[in-house]
């Protein structure tokens, strides 16, 4: 019985909440809420004390995901979160809104940085739903992949059947990584 | 020829009849593990089952699931248990969990409700009860949630829900402990007083002996459909992962039955204690980082980084702009 294995994935390591994350979590985790009037998000407290538990759990999980950014792409984090700090007021707000109404699906890639963001909603067929002692490993290669290999590897995704997921996912992780171009190029073919 | 109401009163009894025999083992197994003592889960589980035949007439079937099982974790013998229960040993991490983490816990892998539901019927936002269940994990030497542990529990406590006597179901539909004067009260808050006063105009030529019971063919007949519905619907639910009743058509019930309702007591489950926070040293660090403002928002922050692209199959309310949100920042973005 799988269904253990994929309540584990869930939590057993927030960090990577987007990676395993069931759907009907969706409904739970409210982006924080942009403030009204400046366009900027509200001032976080100094002390845990002052946020309720399950704010503080997201927190963690936001903060956990951060850390494991590679540093360019917390680089493209900082300067995009600068020129966004530029706008007026009202733009900052029109985007936070913008973004906050997409799905949470779709939010969640973005914790994984620019790049994987990017690439998430395609990858999702084969990474969505991972269990939980394959996440850190899939985590690590696909932070390993370059542009090109994350869009084969998305074409492999959106190709491969419900069915066959687990075991292509498996197969992939297994490849070494010299040996993923290859793998890549005869996997998109089918 | 007038029509009889009969119809849709046996309809209603009769879907309440096969959504209590859908449930009632999944409940009395979490009931019991819950506090530890079957005779107490009993009597909770034989009042949940009779405030809820009390009032399931009066809301849509597919609120059923969740008021029942929410009427469940509000009895005060299950949420606080007393002292001195007990636990078979393959089941004895139930017994060192705090009540809430134990009910997180069997509401997921007994009550087979998803984090969603469960998180809904204990009233709680959906990250304090995944709080709770990873409270409830075992752990391992290491201090380190044992997934395989966490199998071996959730197998033991469905194997549990199979293997459950039918001589302890049938107990749950014997009236338990009534006081002497309740004859003019319903018979069985599993069929609704509608279904009694049908059957009662055919009553006068029942055999004497059948007079304590003059609607048993009739309930003999709901609780055969009511097994192989319930049956049915939790064969489904084995195999989805859903709460069975979510098959059931919505719709409400047309039995006015006027069964009392218990009133719950309206104190909230009790919020976990803070203590001291086994994160508390790195909450400290999080918060005092300079960084965590960007860090909260990193995901807004990267979607702007890679050009603010708009999700392709996005099923919005409203048309999403053609152009990408952050069009005003290619500029800056450019040199990037």
């Amino acid at each position: 019985m799988n269904k253990p294995c994929l309540l584990l994935a869930a939590w057993l390591a927030l960090p990577f909440a987007a990676l395993a994350v069931p759907a009907q979590v969706e409904v739970a985790l409210p982006v924080p809420a942009p403030a009204p009037s400046t366009g900027a998000p509200p001032a976080l407290p100094k002390t845990p004390g002052v946020l309720d538990p399950a704010q503080l759990r997201e927190l963690r999980s936001r903060y956990a995901a951060w850390q494991a950014l590679g540093e360019p792409e917390r680089a493209r984090v900082r300067a995009a979160a600068a020129r966004i700090a530029a706008l007026p007021p009202a733009q900052q707000q029109a985007l936070r809104e913008q973004f906050a109404q997409m799905d949470q699906r779709y939010r969640d890639g973005w914790l994984l940085g620019p790049q994987l963001g990017q690439q998430f909603p395609k990858l999702q067929g084969l990474f969505g739903y991972v269990p939980a002692a394959q996440r850190a490993a899939a985590l690590a290669v696909l932070r390993q992949l370059g542009p090109e290999q994350l869009t084969q590897l998305s074409l492999v995704a959106q190709r491969t059947p419900p069915q066959d997921r687990d075991r292509v996912r498996a197969e992939f992780l297994a490849v070494a990584p010299g040996a993923r171009d290859a793998w890549l190029k005869q996997n998109v073919g089918h | 020829m007038t029509a009889a109401p009969a119809p849709v009163s046996s309809t209603a009894a009769g879907a309440l009849s096969a959504f209590l025999r859908g449930v009632e083992r999944r409940a009395l197994v979490v009931a019991e593990l819950q506090c530890g003592d079957p005779a107490v889960a009993e009597q909770a589980l034989v009042a949940v089952m009779r405030a809820f035949a009390g009032i399931a007439s009066d809301m849509p079937m597919a609120q059923w699931p969740e008021r029942f099982w929410s009427l469940l974790v509000h009895r005060s013998p299950l949420r606080e248990p007393a002292a001195g229960g007990t636990w078979p040993t393959a089941l004895g991490h139930l017994a060192v969990l705090t009540p809430a983490a134990r009910f997180a816990l069997l509401l997921r892998v007994g009550g087979g409700l998803d984090e969603a539901a469960a998180a809904q019927v204990l009233d709680r936002p959906i990250a304090a009860y995944q709080d709770a269940l990873a409270d409830a994990c075992p752990r391992d030497a290491h201090g380190n949630p044992d997934a395989a542990g966490w199998r071996a529990l959730a197998e033991q406590v469905q194997q549990r829900i199979r293997d459950l006597p039918t001589t302890r179901l049938q107990r749950l539909q014997q009236p338990v402990a009534a006081p002497a004067g309740t004859a003019d009260a319903p018979a069985s808050w599993r069929t609704p007083l509608k279904a009694d006063a049908v059957t009662a105009a055919g009553a006068g030529r029942r055999r004497p002996r059948g007079r304590r019971w003059p609607w048993r063919g009739l309930l003999i007949l709901l609780v055969t459909a009511g097994v192989l519905l319930g049956g049915a619907a939790w064969w489904k639910h084995a195999r989805q992962a859903l709460p069975p009743e979510a098959s059931v058509p919505e719709g409400a019930v047309a039995a006015g039955n006027p069964v009392a309702a218990e009133p719950l007591p309206d104190d909230d489950l009790p919020t976990a204690a803070p203590g001291e926070s086994p994160f508390a040293a790195s909450d400290a660090a999080m918060l005092a980082d300079p960084e965590l403002p960007t860090a909260r928002d990193a995901d807004l922050y990267a979607w702007v980084a890679a050009g603010g692209p708009v999700p392709v199959d996005e099923s919005q309310s409203q048309p999403s702009r053609p152009e990408p949100a952050t069009a005003a920042l290619e500029t800056s973005a450019a040199d990037e």
